[in-house]
């Protein structure tokens, strides 16, 4: 299905060249293959938010890692930017899933820390740390510890941290993950704020909540390994199903998750997991 | 009434301060009623109050137990300063083995260890110093590098995504962000320090200090002036415990917060 959306994909922004990494003696991944192109829509601002979905232990996490540049493959290689280059820690915002925070710093701490590694001139630092507090409802902690707040708040800080820091790409490992269905609502309209605020902003959100990841994302990877003749499962993740939710009509819908092709949608990759 | 009671003997429960107070009060009447009623071998509470009174004037108790407080926080301050050097720099690969060798010291005896220690220092005080010193060193480096190294990878992959460089992330990660077990640690050590005081002090007695006291009072089965002298390294001991506590919450406020038993 067409989109009823105008749009086009423009140059690549994120490749991830046959990644293959092994830990234990055990393959993670095995070649796997994917490309981000920077989305345009005529008239409007619009970032990516782009979903690596799998069940666990299936070597998302793993995947994160090499994606943020924390983790070296073995082989392969993840190239960023416009233009492309490597990745190196640092290049990607990254969210962890349990959102570590420095424990010993404020909230403002916190923020003037990821500022001070940022590119953001000294002048003006205040300034964008609490326009970020005001942004994240976050304006009545700055002086609270990371202790003293809610999972749902350690959450908007660590991204906070992460957008004062890094460049256009926010890479989230199991963002949904614990919270109620309230939140959870309120975390998936920020990740779409976030995406449309700079045309090459990017989320990738690596996540096992088909529903939750399916309702942001514009594009979709559902990541599985293969099984021999036996129906053993071979050692190696990597791409096996990839879904263009713009196509198929189910991204930048306002009611996108009261439609049936939505629905459809999560029940076609609901049903793939279990061969995964 | 009943629930108050019925929470003091239930597990995890978090109880209010006057049934601390009660707790406190029945258990201090029950140690107090123990100790009268055992036989006369050991001093009774106003026998302990007399000789307490007669060593504050006559034995110069005050000035022992200035001698040995600035023994201990010495030993203290330099061990500690040791100590961190050693464990901080465990984050180098090259540094480990002597981290280990170091922790694997609290094995040793400090009696077998004076006569190379006199032999490498020039005074008594000295002696006992770096007696002190090593006794401390070998537990500190032990907890501290327990410590560093049950620092989980997020935290250091957290520094590292905010741009910091490696040395940064050992700062905020390692040095800063764990202030608070650093002070935890000092806490523990400096009970083991005050109480290997005594011992220390029964080595090279030329200074005096309240281990030396204790040690006389001792030869002379002077049980009543041994109590005194004991409830005294007690009570410093707990105040220091204190004052280490009251510098840790005030160094790191964010220590406590997420206790259930602060």
């Amino acid at each position: 299905m067409a989109s009823a959306f105008p749009y086009e994909f423009k140059n690549t922004i994120l490749k991830v060249e046959n990644v293959s990494l092994s830990m234990g003696g055990r393959q993670i991944l095995k070649d796997v293959n994917v490309e981000i192109k920077d989305v345009v829509r005529p008239g409007k601002q619009q970032g990516q938010i782009v979903g690596f979905l799998g069940p666990s232990g299936i070597g998302k996490t793993k995947l994160f890692e090499v994606l943020s540049g924390l983790t070296k493959p073995d082989k392969g290689q993840v190239l960023i930017g416009d233009p492309l280059q490597p990745v190196e820690v640092g290049k990607v915002g990254v969210v962890q899933q349990s959102y570590p925070l420095f424990n010993h710093r404020t909230v403002r701490g916190n923020l003037e820390v990821a500022a001070s590694k940022g590119d953001i001139p000294s002048a003006d630092r205040k300034d964008r740390i609490q326009k970020m507090l005001e942004r994240f409802n976050l304006q009545d902690h700055g002086n609270k510890y990371p202790a003293e707040l809610s999972g749902g708040q350690r959450q908007r800080i660590a991204i906070a941290q992460q957008l004062l820091c890094s460049e256009h790409f926010l890479l989230m490992d199991e963002p949904f993950s614990g919270l109620d269905v309230l939140m959870l609502d309120r975390v998936c309209e920020m990740l779409k704020e976030i995406a449309t605020e700079h045309d090459h902003n990017t989320i990738i959100v690596i996540s096992h909540d088909i529903h939750a990841t399916a309702s942001v994302a514009d594009t979709l990877w559902v990541m599985g390994r293969d099984h021999d003749g036996n129906g053993k499962i071979i050692d190696g993740s990597h791409i096996k199903h990839t879904f263009n939710l713009i196509d198929r009509g189910v991204c930048w819908h306002e009611d996108v998750q009261s439609r049936k092709e939505f629905h459809d949608l999560v029940e076609e990759v609901r049903n793939l997991f279990p061969s995964l | 009434m009943l629930t108050t009671l019925k929470n003091i003997f239930s597990p995890n429960k978090t109880i209010s301060k006057t049934a601390v107070l009660l707790i406190i009060g029945v258990q201090f009447a029950i140690a107090l009623l123990a100790w009268y009623a055992t036989g006369p071998l050991i001093p009774k509470p106003h026998e302990i109050g007399a000789a307490f009174s007669k060593l504050l004037g006559e034995g110069d108790l005050l000035r022992e137990l200035f001698v040995s407080t600035g023994l201990c926080l010495e030993a203290l301050i330099i061990a500690i300063a040791i100590s961190l050097g050693i464990s901080y720099l465990t984050v180098i690969p090259f540094f480990r083995p002597p981290a280990f060798i170091v922790s694997k010291g609290r094995f040793l005896t400090l009696v077998g260890l004076s006569f190379v220690f006199t032999l490498m220092v020039s005074s008594g005080h000295g002696l006992k110093v770096w007696l002190m010193v090593f006794g401390i060193t070998v537990f500190f480096v032990t907890s501290m590098v327990a410590m560093i190294k049950s620092i989980p990878r997020s935290e250091f992959n957290h520094a590292r995504t905010l741009r910091m460089g490696e040395w940064q992330t050992v700062w905020e990660v390692v040095i800063l962000g764990k202030l608070d077990q650093v002070f935890e640690i000092t806490r523990q050590n400096f009970a083991i320090a005050w109480m290997m005081l005594t011992m220390v002090e029964g080595i090279s007695r030329s200074e005096g200090g309240i281990g030396t006291m204790l040690l006389n009072q001792n030869k002379h089965l002077h049980l009543d002036a041994v109590f005194a002298i004991q409830l005294v390294i007690l009570t410093v001991g707990i105040f220091m415990d204190y004052l280490i506590g009251v510098f840790k919450n005030l160094f790191c406020p964010y220590a406590s917060l997420t206790l259930e038993r602060k």
